[in-house]
Formats: C-alpha cells, structure tokens, sequence
C-alpha cells in the first residue's frame, strides 16, 4: 500500500527496495524514471546517485543472470555449439558464481576427457575465477592430449598476461596472429597487453592493422571503439610528453 | 625440442602406426589425463574459499592494526 503524501523520492526509495526484494520490471522501470527526475533537480545529490546506481546494478544483474539462462538453454538445444558456453563462463564471473561454471566443466570433462574443449572451457572457468594455477594445470593436461590446440594457446595467452608475464603473452599472440590471420582476437588482446606494458606506438599500430582489417571487411561500423582506444592512448603519449616537458623547464 | 614438441611427434607417430586403433588409444589416454588433473585440482581448495579465506586474512590484519 503507498502512501498518498509519498514525495518523490520515497517513492523512489521504496520503488528501489523493491526491486531488490521481488525482481519486479515494472518496480524498476518507474525508479528510473524517477530517479532521473530527481537527478534532473538535484545533481549534486550525492545520496540520490549512489541509490541510482545501485537501481542500475541491480537491474544489470538481474539482465546478466536472464543471459546466463538464455546461454543455459543455447547450449542445451545445440550442444556442439563451443560461444554460448564462452559466454556463460564470461556472465557467471560478472556474477561472481564461477564456483558453478567450475563444477559444472569439472563434471563435463570427467564425462568427455578425449574433448579438448572441455579443457578451454575449464581452463577460463578458472582463469576467471582468479586461479591462475588451476588454469595452468588444466592447460598442461590438454597440451598432452592436443599440443597445439588453438584455444588452448589463446587462454594460456590471457594467463600469462594475467600473470603479468607480458612478453610470453605476446609471443603466443604472434603465432595465433600467424595461424589465423582472419581472428582478430590476438590483435585486440596484444594492442592491450602493450598499452598496459606503455609501448603506446605498438599498440597503436595493432588498432590501426584492426581498423583497416575493418573497412577491408566492410565493417567500419566496429571502428568507432579502436578509434577511441588510439584516441585514449594518444592522449596518454601527450600527457606524459608534458610532464617530460614541465620537468624539463 | 620442448615438451609440447614431443608429445605431439609421438601423437604423430601413433596415428600412423595404428591408424585403425588410434581413437581407441586416445580416448584411453585421455581418460588418464583427465583422471589425474581432476584428483589434483580436487585436492586443492576451491578458489572461492580460498578468496574468502584471503579476505578473513586481510580483514584479521585491518583489525590488528586498528587495534594497534
């Protein structure tokens, strides 16, 4: 029951609580726009933007855990299909559940040992879980089994780069780049790895072979975000040219 | 010539040696494989009790050092 003397923002609180306890999209929808309203008055309302936030955060987990059941029943309808199961290992992690994903491809791989996907699905349930050495051993134990599998060697990339061992990282990048030139994913993994190691030029220059891969493939619309990215990095390149500058006078 | 070299001249090999016996060894292989990397990772705590312990950890030390 409301109260008729209710302002706006209990209105708001109250729409925000219950959210929280019943997942009600209805609830959800008029505390945005309530809480939008509010803001629109009161921006400097500290309190207000951080009951915002929670509102969307809220909501986003609730998005997020409706995506893990649409990747749930993907997998269950197809199952040789390896994305959604990518996905879900990537959902369950924003959820912070990657004990789930872990039991779940432990049981997976005890039933298929000879399916060397089922060690790149657990070797990134718990890559993403944190536990950098149980990815190695998984990674290890499928090399036995397959050597060279691709997919091994990409995730084994991303634990090197986790483990802050960058130059190994990159190394395996360079062989993913030279076995499937039309995959940018190393070319995307490798422009970070070397904007966080500050090798600004090269990374640079991995957005810039992306953006052009883009427009050859009639995908410019996939440009705008590398364009930011070499944008940011330029920025960066500036700034630390200034201060070089300001020291030096 | 590493490990990973190794072992796949030797998959190399076999595949050629028997070829109509080669899923059946594989999949005997694997069986293996799987097998022993499930009994270790078992044996190690799982990682979010580990986190969780991590954080006990943190949170004993803040408390020690408040106290102090």
């Amino acid at each position: 029951m409301t109260n008729p003397a209710e302002t706006l923002r209990q209105k708001a609180s109250r729409l925000l609580d219950t959210y929280g306890a019943l997942g009600d999209e209805s609830a959800c929808t008029e505390a945005m726009r309530a809480y939008q309203e509010l803001l629109a008055e009161h921006p400097d309302d500290a309190e207000l933007h951080w009951e915002y936030g929670r509102l969307l955060d809220a909501h986003g987990r609730n998005s997020i855990r409706a995506a893990v059941a649409c990747y749930e029943r993907a997998i269950e309808l197809d199952p040789g299909q390896n994305g959604p199961h990518f996905n879900l290992i990537f959902s369950r992690a924003a959820l912070h559940e990657t004990e789930l994903v872990v039991d779940l491809y432990k049981k997976r791989l005890s039933t298929a040992p000879d399916q060397i996907r089922e060690y790149r699905f657990l070797a990134r349930a718990y890559l993403y879980a944190g536990a950098r050495e149980e990815a190695g051993q998984v990674i290890a134990a499928g090399r036995k089994l397959d050597p060279g599998d691709y997919g091994l060697l990409d995730v084994e990339a991303e634990l090197l780069d986790a483990s802050g061992r960058r130059e190994e990282s990159l190394a395996i990048r360079q062989t993913l780049k030279r076995r499937d030139p039309e995959n940018l994913g190393s070319w995307y993994m490798s422009a970070f790895t070397l904007e966080a190691m500050g090798r600004y030029q090269e990374a640079i220059a991995e957005w810039r072979y992306i953006i052009g891969w883009l427009e050859t493939h009639d995908d410019a619309i996939h440009t705008k975000w590398p364009k930011e990215m070499i944008a940011g990095i330029e920025a960066k390149i500036a700034a630390a040219g200034a201060r070089a500058g300001g020291t030096g006078s | 010539m590493n490990d990973g070299d190794v072992t796949a001249r030797m998959w190399l090999e076999l595949t050629a040696l028997a070829p109509d016996r080669w899923p059946a060894i594989r999949r005997a292989v694997a069986a293996r494989i799987a097998a022993d990397l499930l009994a270790e990772l078992n044996r190690l705590p799982r990682p979010a009790s580990r986190l969780d312990l991590e954080r006990q950890l943190r949170a004993g030390q803040l408390a020690h050092q408040e106290v102090a």
